[in-house]
């Protein structure tokens, strides 16, 4: 039993009690009360009657007349005269009538009187002695009213009574409701705080908690620090703070094949004649100026927020702009700011060379780089400052403006020409955790089938996320539904449609219709995404966490220092986004990040997935560093009937 | 009903005992031991008088016992009213008061016989304490009292023996045409509430008659 309703149970017995009992003592006093009221008017009447007779020499019918007259006033039980031998000479006797109460009340509270007696005396002769009994119907009467008019009145105090004390109790109810919210809370890891409670009891148990929550973020915090520094240790360069040519690497690297990206843009910069200026400037002012243009290339890619820039070796600088196609009059405006910094510096001569290149979605890695560097070298060829492009085949197949996109995307869900690709997920024993199922759509019924990468990023900018992540849902939780022997199955959400209007309603309703499959569904938005819309990105989850779902992010780490924000969301994993997790053997660095990095997300229950998994090597390493499933193209999926 | 008639049977018993006991009822060593605080010592010679009276009493024959009892009082007690002994219009003096003074009224005379008469050993079915209206002859002529005497009925039926202070000799009542009966009591007709009353001490709390009044300070000073 809760222990609200004991209480209140506890309040309403004692009350009722405490009722039954005064509702028992005064009868008890009512009865004593009447009992020696009628005991003195026996005595008073027989008296009275006595004393009456004995005036006059009485006669036996003068006597038998009295006794007559007095009890025929019809309030005696009884009148009885015996002879001074103890005779019974003359009797009343009222008949067994109502007694105005009923029987067992009457058996329960018997009124016991005290009969009256007197001596008649006639002269100075003993006549004979007087015995009266009054009737105690009257006292029944009196009590039995007296006892119905209180139950009524008792209950009706017990219902005001009922009422206060679940009114007392409500006000209780509210504070130790948020405890209990709070500990349930965090049992699902959802590291919340309270308002602490004005009730002593509850405050010190909420003191408790909170802070034990606050211990728990701190040392998350310092733990997210301590890992932050080793990560850019791994991944950044000391001098100008910009990411390592091996990071940059393997970030181009995904922006090339990774599921989601359409391609972008590449800069090479190089800082001319850098021996000469080490060698005039000395080493103290060539750093300071290879940090300025460090900022400088750095800020060149403000405008893109998954830009990055590089420091590749000595001279040599990158930037790349993922998802974003921009002309050489960008590359122009970079390379008239670096050549405006440099210029207190050198004296003549050029400054810096850019070689440019924008690349689509599966371009070879070598080619790209290859092709730029062969611009870049053009460039500095020319001995001046200059920008060469490099002319990579961007030729496309797609529309390319955004009223084509709509009208084409638009259709396709119409025409449902969408379908779900998967890649298993699977644990360091390499038995399958879920199927990583990413969106592929068709713009015409004979056309090829796209990779998310190729629509998504558009969708997104015309609004269509939304729509097209529903369908996936919808298609993901079909699939389950035939599927019932598959243990998981991840969709992956956009980061506007989180964040949509009605999306999240849209969502709720479809679980609801599929509560079974709901419960093996993995739903999971990428960090960048979860860092733009953390409030919508909470009440997801929420929202699937009501149906079973589980919920996780992906991409993670490339902000790592933000992850402070997450550990309250009562996320169920996270997946390692794979440029830390690529080339693991030969970076010893992030082998210790991301050893971290599962300490500290198991320490709040979530489950640690790499991705982006290329071999063998990097799968014993990530299991080595405590990881508990992999995905990517060097997965294997063990036989299941083996691995059980 | 069953607690109820067992709670009558022991009531008989109680009462059954006390009646028994009351054949040898006064403590006269706690008597005393009041007498000497209320009065001081100069009454005890006639406590201790009436104490031989009482017992040597008890041994002969009811009349004679009668006589000598209202003998004893009549003399040793002198007759005066109450609002010169008690400076109150109506008292009603136990014996050991009566005895303390020295002197009573006539309901103190019939009350000291009554107790001495119970305590000498005549059942106190024989004894009626009456109300009578007295004819006294004054220097101014005849006139009524209101006056109290003691009764002996030798049986229920018969006629009884007037124990009186006004004429000190006990008589026959159908003598004693001076007086005229107006009402009787005894004290167990009167007990039949009383025992009650005072058992269970709560209902006892109300106004008690001038009866039961005299009852209670009575027991209270050692005469059962």
């Amino acid at each position: 039993m809760s222990m609200y309703r004991q209480l209140w149970l506890a309040i309403i017995l004692s009350m009722l009690l405490g009722l039954a009992g005064s509702l028992f003592a005064s009868l008890l006093s009512a009865r004593a009360y009447l009992e020696q009221q009628l005991s003195m008017k026996n005595a008073d009447n027989a008296l009275a009657l006595a004393l009456s007779l004995s005036q006059h020499e009485p006669d036996a019918v003068t006597v038998e007349l009295s006794v007559a007259a007095l009890f025929d006033s019809g309030h005696y039980e009884s009148i009885r005269i015996h002879d001074p031998k103890g005779k019974l000479m003359i009797e009343r006797v009222a008949p067994a009538g109502d007694l105005g109460a009923p029987e067992w009340f009457v058996q329960r509270l018997h009124i016991n009187t005290e009969p009256g007696e007197a001596q008649i005396t006639s002269g100075w002769r003993q006549f004979g002695t007087v015995t009266l009994v009054s009737h105690s119907r009257f006292g029944y009467q009196a009590l039995w009213n007296s006892t119905r008019t209180m139950i009524a009145l008792l209950t009706l105090a017990s219902f005001i009574g009922g009422y206060l004390g679940s009114l007392i109790l409500r006000r209780l109810r509210r504070p130790l409701q948020a405890v209990i919210n709070q500990a349930a809370a965090i049992t699902n890891r959802h590291f919340v705080t309270i308002p602490e409670p004005k009730v002593p009891e509850l405050r010190q148990l909420a003191i408790a908690m909170n802070t034990t929550v606050a211990r728990l973020k701190t040392m998350f915090e310092d733990e997210a620090a301590r890992l932050e520094t080793v990560r850019r240790e791994a991944n950044f360069d000391p001098l100008t703070g910009l990411i390592n040519r091996e990071f940059f690497i393997s970030q181009l690297r995904s922006s090339l094949e990774g599921e989601n990206s359409t391609g972008g843009t590449l800069f090479l910069i190089r800082v001319a004649d850098l021996a000469g200026l080490n060698h005039r400037l000395g080493r103290a002012a060539t750093d300071d100026l290879l940090r300025q243009i460090g900022e400088k290339v750095g800020a060149g890619g403000t405008a893109n927020p998954e830009a990055l820039a590089a420091r590749m070796n000595g001279a040599d600088f990158a930037l790349l702009l993922p998802d974003q196609r921009v002309g050489s009059e960008f590359a122009g405006a970079l390379l008239q700011t670096l050549v405006e910094t440099m210029a207190a510096f050198v004296a003549d001569g050029p400054s810096a060379y850019i070689g440019m290149g924008v690349f689509k979605h599966g371009t070879g890695l070598r080619r790209l780089l290859s092709q730029v560097d062969a611009a870049l070298i053009a460039a500095e060829a020319e001995g001046v400052n200059a920008v060469r492009e490099a002319a990579i085949d961007t030729d496309d197949d797609v529309p390319h403006s955004a009223e084509e996109w709509s009208q084409f995307i638009t259709r396709s869900l119409q025409q449902q020409w969408l379908r779900l690709v998967s890649f298993p997920v699977v644990d360091m024993q390499g038995r399958l955790l879920h199927d990583e199922c990413p969106l592929r759509l068709k713009l015409d019924a004979e056309a090829e089938w796209l990779p998310a990468g190729r629509f998504l990023p558009v969708a997104e900018r015309i609004g269509l996320a939304p729509e097209l992540d529903i369908s996936a849902v919808a298609l993901g939780l079909a699939l389950l539904e035939q599927q019932q022997a598959l243990r998981g199955l991840a969709i992956n959400l956009s980061a506007s449609s989180i964040a949509a209007a009605n999306f999240q309603s849209k969502l709720g309703v479809l679980l609801q219709k599929h509560p079974k499959a709901a419960s093996r569904l993995w739903i999971e938005v990428a960090e960048t995404g979860v860092l733009k819309h953390v409030e919508a990105f909470r009440r997801l989850c929420t929202l699937l966490r009501n149906h079973h779902c589980q919920v996780g992010v992906e991409h993670f780490g490339r902000q790592f220092s933000q992850i402070g924000l997450l550990h309250d969301l009562g996320l169920n994993y996270i997946k390692v986004d794979a440029s830390f997790t690529r080339r693991l053997e030969g970076n010893p660095g992030n082998q210790a990040f991301l050893k971290g990095v599962t300490a500290i997300a198991h320490n709040i229950g979530l489950l640690v997935i790499a991705e982006g998994v290329a071999g063998d090597a990097e799968f014993a390493l990530l299991k080595e560093a405590g990881f508990d499933g992999a995905t990517g193209p060097g997965v294997k999926l063990a036989n299941p009937d083996v691995g059980v | 009903m069953a607690p109820n008639a067992g709670y009558r049977v022991i009531r008989r018993c109680l009462l059954l005992t006390l009646a028994v006991s009351a054949t040898w009822a006064i403590d006269f060593v706690r008597l005393e031991h009041f007498l000497i605080a209320r009065f001081g010592p100069t009454p005890i010679s006639l406590l201790r008088d009436w104490q031989r009276t009482l017992a040597d009493a008890r041994s002969t024959a009811e009349r004679t016992r009668l006589i000598r009892i209202n003998d004893f009082i009549n003399e040793r007690i002198q007759f005066e009213d109450d609002l010169s002994i008690w400076n109150m219009r109506e008292y009603w003096a136990t014996p050991l008061e009566t005895i303390g003074q020295g002197r009573g009224d006539c309901e103190d005379f019939s009350i000291i016989k009554y107790y001495s008469l119970k305590e000498a050993g005549i059942p106190l079915a024989k004894l009626r304490l009456i109300y009578v209206r007295a004819r006294r002859e004054g220097p101014a002529g005849p006139y009524l009292q209101a006056h109290m005497v003691l009764a002996y009925y030798a049986t229920p039926t018969a006629e009884p023996l007037i124990l009186d202070n006004l004429i000190p000799e006990i008589r026959p009542a159908s003598q004693r045409k001076d007086l005229q009966p107006v009402f009787s009591f005894n004290s167990e007709a009167i007990w039949a509430g009383a025992p009650g009353n005072a058992a269970k001490g709560t209902r006892g709390t109300s106004q008690l008659s001038r009866w039961q009044d005299l009852l209670q300070r009575v027991r209270n000073e050692g005469i059962d």
